[in-house]
């Protein structure tokens, strides 16, 4: 997408992402991010980053904890009226659009579909209720054994929970596992939350996930 | 004088079959109005259930209910002939037809109490049991004097003309018992205890099943004269002022309790309004069954909260409408008895009447639940609750079309 096609809004935020990035990456990833965030991302909820964080972290293999980088992001969105520098333009376009169309070789399609379901879920959650998720959490955690999920798999899916999305959640699970560790969090938050809501995350969740490449190949409904 | 009798016996057959016919409809009613309050996940499985107790309770009714109720009563407690009814007389079979949609109403008055969360076997054989023992006992008691001998309740002189009680008091206790073995929907009370608004998914289908219920009420009381007689006009009349008044009713409750003023609400009014004179539109005036059903619609509203204040949760608002709207009827066909008004003497005896229906009825389905869910279970699974029961019990979805963007999709 050109420059000259946004509007100031869009550009504005895209600065803002840019800069929050460029705090904590080099600029190359800077850049690469921040044309993800473009493609993917900016019709989506400002402030919901987990989604983007799991899907630039994966993609760039960045090293950087998450958390980091989205307090980063975080500064720089509530901190518009700083100085701030202009995007750079890409180095090497076309061979970025390239390596971000190539399928990872780390996970599979139900694993980034579960991932960024999850990942979307948790952020409207949080975003809707930040003591209830933690509550959310704390129940799924408590839990976790009823899953399936056993050995290092359980000891993964504990450190995803309590570190805040801080870390990507596992790729091993399988489909019955995903379906138990997405239904803990279902009944979690139908107490906390109520039904009504509950159902309105998830199906907000659930199309914005199905617009991933990946949806085409695994349906997020499968999880439920 | 024989042509006429015999005219009198057509004309009458004419009206029970019509008035049957109504009350079937009545079925109708209850699937949109339960389906309707229920979320779009459930749609189908309610509407299973309405369909199924309507042809469980025929059969049930016409095996062995038929005989209990109405077979010949010496001790005043059950029927003990006319099972498996072949050779009736021709008024008879209209009688048999016209009681065997009574007997289906009191079934399916459960199933709404219980929806969204109560497996489908389970409850058919509920259905069953409710049908076959519970309904028609109760009956006999009341109403069991159409061949030979007389109910207990009969003879202390207890008025129920269509049956408030022993149709909608009856089923609003067995839907009592159903969701104290149940338990709450998942979600429906906030960790705190606070009961959350659960919406159902077409309101437009709650009002269309209450206006086809409120027709069918026509038939259901107008009909259980058993006669085409110059009586159905008022009864009819009262039936219908009630049902005005209920909604009224329901709504000045909600004002003045400061609750917003719900569709749903108003029309379980004119429900509980209709159910609240049904014992006794044929012996009161115009002017008190306007204030029985004004006052059952605020039954109606204190009932429900009362209910989730005991963290209760009953779906379409059954338990309030039929169970307590019912029991305030049959108490107001004595207090406003016309030409005996606030006699006490009936009052007492209407008071029996109720509370035997209770001590009969909730206790027994209390027990029958609860082995039901014991047996084969009762209890929806917490993962079929969140799938709904549409796609876990019956591999089906209500709105393929339409719930392509929800959380199930069906079968992949």
């Amino acid at each position: 997408m050109k420059q000259s096609a946004l509007t100031d809004e869009m550009s504005r935020r895209r600065k803002a992402i840019y800069n929050g990035l460029n705090a904590c990456l080099d600029q190359d990833d800077a850049i690469k991010a921040t044309e993800i965030w473009m493609q993917e991302f900016s019709s989506k909820p400002l402030y919901a980053l987990q989604p983007f964080l799991s899907r630039i972290i994966e993609a760039l293999d960045i090293d950087v904890p998450r958390g980091a980088i989205q307090q980063h992001i975080l500064n720089s969105l509530l901190n518009e009226s700083g100085h701030q520098l202009d995007v750079p333009t890409s180095a090497h376009p076309a061979e970025f659009e390239q390596e971000m169309r190539k399928p990872s070789q780390k996970a599979n399609a139900s694993h980034k579909v579960f991932t960024h379901f999850m990942d979307y879920f948790l952020a409207a959650l949080f975003k809707s209720d930040s003591a209830s998720e933690l509550s959310i959490k704390v129940y799924v955690f408590d839990n976790a054994h009823r899953t399936g999920i056993s050995g290092e798999n359980m000891d993964k899916v504990k450190k995803w929970l309590s570190e805040n999305g801080q870390v990507s959640l596992i790729s091993e699970l399988t489909l019955q596992q995903m379906q138990a560790l997405f239904h803990l969090f279902y009944i979690s938050s139908c107490e906390h939350i109520g039904p009504v809501n509950t159902d309105r995350l998830i199906a907000e969740s659930v199309k914005i996930v199905d617009q991933l490449p990946e949806s085409a190949e695994f349906s997020v409904k499968s999880i439920f | 004088m024989a042509d006429n009798a015999q005219l009198k016996t057509e004309v009458d057959t004419v009206w029970v079959i019509t008035a049957a016919a109504l009350v079937f409809f009545m079925q109708a009613g209850f699937a949109l109005l339960e389906s309707g309050m229920s979320r779009s996940k459930n749609a189908v499985n309610v509407v299973m259930k309405n369909y199924m107790d309507v042809c469980i309770g025929s059969i049930i009714f016409w095996m062995i209910g038929y005989g209990l109720m109405f077979g010949d009563n010496a001790t005043g407690f059950f029927g003990i002939t006319h099972f498996f009814p072949q050779s009736l007389s021709d008024m008879g079979y209209s009688f048999l037809l016209f009681q065997t949609m009574f007997a289906a109403t009191a079934v399916t008055i459960a199933s709404g109490a219980m929806a969204e969360r109560t497996r489908y076997h389970g409850y058919l054989l509920g259905a069953l049991l409710v049908s076959g023992i519970i309904y028609p006992v109760y009956g006999s008691w009341v109403w069991g004097s159409y061949y030979d001998g007389q109910g207990w309740l009969a003879a202390l002189g207890f008025i129920d003309f269509a049956g408030s009680t022993v149709v909608h008091s009856i089923g609003g206790w067995v839907a009592l018992a159903g969701i104290i073995v149940l338990g709450p929907r998942l979600g429906k009370f906030s960790t705190s205890g606070k009961p959350r608004d659960i919406p159902g998914h077409n309101l437009t289908l709650v009002a269309l099943g209450g206006l086809i219920l409120w027709l069918g009420w026509f038939g259901f009381n107008g009909g259980s004269t058993v006669a085409a007689d110059t009586s159905i006009g008022l009864i009819v009349l009262n039936t219908h002022l009630s049902a005005a008044a209920g909604a009224v009713g329901a709504i000045a409750m909600l004002l003045l309790t400061r609750q917003p003023v719900l569709l749903t609400q108003s029309i379980n009014g004119s429900i509980g309004g209709l159910v609240g004179i049904t014992a006794g539109c044929a012996t009161m005036e115009p002017l008190y069954a306007m204030l029985t059903g004004f006052i059952a619609g605020m039954v109606v509203v204190a009932g429900a909260r009362i209910l989730e204040f005991f963290k209760l949760d009953d779906v379409v608002g059954a338990v309030s409408v039929h169970g307590f709207a019912g029991a305030w009827g049959t108490m107001a066909a004595g207090i406003f008895l016309k030409g005996n008004m606030f006699n006490v003497e009936q009052m007492f005896v209407q008071f029996i009447g109720v509370a035997a229906g209770f001590l009969w009825a909730f206790p027994l389905a209390l027990l029958m639940y609860y082995v039901i869910d014991k047996l084969i279970g009762l209890r929806a699974s917490s993962l079929d609750e969140q799938r709904g029961l549409d796609y876990a019990e019956h591999y089906e979805i209500g709105y393929p079309e339409f719930q392509t963007e929800l959380v199930h999709k069906g079968k992949e």
